[in-house]
């Protein structure tokens, strides 16, 4: 888990897995509901770099009784288009921590990228969060949570 | 015959002997139906209630979050959010669409959802005074817009959300 001095690594395939820690309440009648994912910047951990189980890891324990999901690169919506107001377009960046090589960010953009991260509007964000929980219902369970996040 | 009417009383409530244009059996049993009809019309009163209910316990219970706590560095709900989802709970009351669930909002907020087999629809209140709604289904792309907190808008939001959600 521990970065190590290693490189970043900025390709993600389409196939990739990503791990997201959830908690017991976070699922409504067998979907995540979209208050679960918060979006600026969602930190998630790389499957291609670690296991489901490491999303829990925390030298103090304190993610203990949490549960892991993973949903895939590619059930990230590539782009939301406004009515009015810009296109943005989301994109995984590896984003390592000193004690979680594996963590990384959902960053948005405009469609015309800038290279930066742009924030999209409140409900730009929230189609974002409710398209993501569509794809993630209890079959991408990995590790049940048996307690909320507020111990 | 005798017979029949052997088995009949042995399935009394359920079924039960009625001769033709004998109308005080007809009436017991439109009476017991009757009865039977307001219970259950009763018990989907407490069930909406309950809900109300369990979604007030559930934003009351939002005061005692701190800063982080979804584990991925979100804010808590607010008193501002706090108490705009507390107007919304009672204009959802008056139209009688319980939420299914209310939770705090890894947005920073407060969200609550909507859930009828397929469909669903969530209002989000933010701690910056926003509410945003959507309605979606199954998989197909979310309907989202932006909500002004005044009493038409919120009418107009539950009235579609009703809507969605019996489609």
């Amino acid at each position: 888990m521990y970065r190590r001095h290693r490189q970043v690594l900025p390709d993600f395939d389409g196939g990739e897995t990503l791990y997201l820690r959830y908690g017991r309440e976070d699922f409504v009648q067998g979907q995540l509901a979209p208050a679960a994912i918060r979006f600026p910047r969602t930190s998630v951990n790389r499957g291609i770099l670690s296991e489901p189980e490491d999303a829990l890891f925390a030298e103090d324990g304190k993610y203990n009784g949490l549960g892991v999901v993973e949903f895939k690169v590619s059930d990230i919506p590539p782009t939301i288009v406004q009515e009015q107001g810009p296109t943005y377009a989301f994109f995984m960046q590896h984003v390592p921590h000193t004690d979680n090589y594996a963590h990384s960010e959902i960053w948005s953009d405009h469609a015309i990228r800038t290279g930066n991260y742009r924030e999209p509007s409140k409900t730009v964000k929230l189609e974002f969060r409710i398209q993501i929980c569509q794809r993630i219902t209890k079959e991408r369970i990995r590790i049940e949570a048996v307690r909320n996040r507020v111990a | 015959m005798p017979q029949l009417v052997e088995q009949a009383a042995d399935y009394r409530p359920l079924y039960d002997v009625v001769d033709q244009n004998d109308e005080a059996r007809t009436l017991h049993v439109y009476n017991d139906l009757r009865c039977k009809l307001e219970e259950i019309d009763r018990s989907a009163y407490w069930r909406s209630k309950a809900r109300f209910i369990e979604a007030r316990r559930r934003l009351n219970s939002t005061k005692t979050l701190a800063r982080g706590w979804d584990t991925y560095g979100a804010e808590a709900p607010n008193d501002m959010a706090r108490a705009l989802a507390r107007k919304i709970l009672d204009a959802l009351e008056a139209d009688l669409l319980p939420p299914t669930h209310l939770m705090a909002s890894a947005e920073g907020g407060i969200a609550i959802s909507f859930v009828e087999g397929d469909n669903r629809a969530e209002i989000e209140i933010y701690n910056t005074g926003e509410i945003a709604a959507a309605t979606y289904s199954g998989s197909s792309e979310p309907m989202v817009w932006e909500l002004s907190n005044t009493e038409s808008a919120l009418k107009n939001a539950i009235t579609e959300i009703r809507v969605r959600l019996t489609a």
